[in-house]
């Protein structure tokens, strides 16, 4: 999780998930007790040049194809933390559930917190 | 004698005129120039761009000398940064993914700059985000990645119009609920290098700006030939 200044009320986190199975799975958010919520984004790219426009949106779930990975990475897709209850320090690390389909399937994870998070 | 003269001239119609009357001459000139003036033209463009990790603009061109507010609410125009290389770019304070890994790995190459270079380059940071982002909030936030940063806000006019002179793009997306301040902000999140003397001389996509050693690399060669 990508640690950001106390004045911020949301944040990045940024994992890779493999999927050594035959099926399709997909991430479909998450929650950790710091924050409000936990969502899956997509980072989107429009225009070209200088003037290409970055942003993200919301996505029911981020698909991890059969014997593939999804990446999770700075300034790429991500799970958006929103509303941040408390701005955990570099070095620290925050409990989070992530929710996997099908089967509804939970994950438990320790994430670190640090301010250059590598996925 | 005269008579076998006559049609070796008709021969060599030109032996005798100066060699500049020669069209072919004039040819072979014309093609060698225009061949040298391409050489020349593409050789100083790969060799400006040669070594630097940016997209070099070449010749540099003025950067657009804009008129703006930092975070302690104070006016700073860009030429009173002259003698400095300004790393310039866009962006907001509510921005979750982008704009922090872009100011993080900023940070992380000033801070490997020595502290004589450090003097002689600034970090300055503006929100396009005119509703939400005062100098108050950017005071809460440009310094927590580095102190030296400078975070700008203005007036919309002003915002826009700087954008518009260094070619970024902007725009608000509403978010789903009603709250007036649930939008998010699409942004250009190109990088810009303005050499010490005002020029904008180098391009930066976000994802070059994670390459710390070569960045540094380029703001040492950039200050080095100073002009």
């Amino acid at each position: 999780m990508r640690s950001v200044p106390p004045s911020v009320s949301d944040t990045a986190i940024y994992f890779t998930i493999t999927n050594l199975g035959k099926d399709k799975v997909a991430l479909t958010g998450g929650k950790t007790p710091i924050a409000n919520s936990v969502e899956p984004m997509v980072m989107t790219k429009s225009g070209e040049g200088t003037k290409q426009e970055l942003g993200m949106a919301s996505v029911d779930s981020l698909e991890v194809p059969p014997g593939g990975k999804l990446v999770l990475e700075p300034g790429g897709n991500h799970l958006m933390v929103m509303g941040l209850k408390k701005h955990p320090a570099e070095g620290e690390k925050v409990n989070l559930t992530i929710t996997l389909e099908p089967g509804d399937h939970e994950i438990r994870l320790q994430v670190p917190v640090s301010r250059k998070p590598i996925p | 004698m005269s008579t076998s003269i006559v049609p070796n001239q008709e021969l060599h119609p030109n032996e005798h005129r100066p060699f500049w009357s020669n069209w072919r001459i004039w040819a072979a000139a014309v093609a060698l120039l225009f061949a040298l003036g391409i050489s020349i033209l593409f050789g100083s463009k790969q060799a400006a761009q040669r070594g630097y990790f940016g997209q070099r603009l070449f010749p540099p061109k003025e950067a657009f000398d804009f008129n703006l507010i930092n975070q302690d609410a104070q006016p700073v125009q860009l030429h009173q940064l002259r003698g400095k290389v300004v790393l310039f770019l866009f962006g907001f304070t509510h921005c979750p993914n982008v704009c922090p890994a872009s100011l993080t790995n900023l940070a992380a190459v000033y801070q490997k700059l020595e502290p004589e270079q450090r003097k002689q380059v600034q970090i300055m940071f503006l929100s396009v985000d005119t509703q939400r982002d005062t100098p108050t909030v950017l005071k809460n936030y440009v310094p927590w990645f580095d102190p030296s940063i400078i975070g700008l806000s203005g007036s919309k006019e002003a915002i826009d119009r700087t954008v518009q002179e260094y070619g970024g793009s902007y725009e608000i997306v509403p978010g789903s609920s009603k709250d007036p301040n649930d939008y998010g902000v699409n942004h250009s999140a190109y990088i810009y290098l303005i050499n010490p003397s005002g020029q904008l001389e180098m391009l930066y996509d976000n994802e070059k700006l994670a390459d710390t050693d070569r960045m540094v690399g380029d703001i040492r060669k950039i200050l080095a030939e100073k002009r």
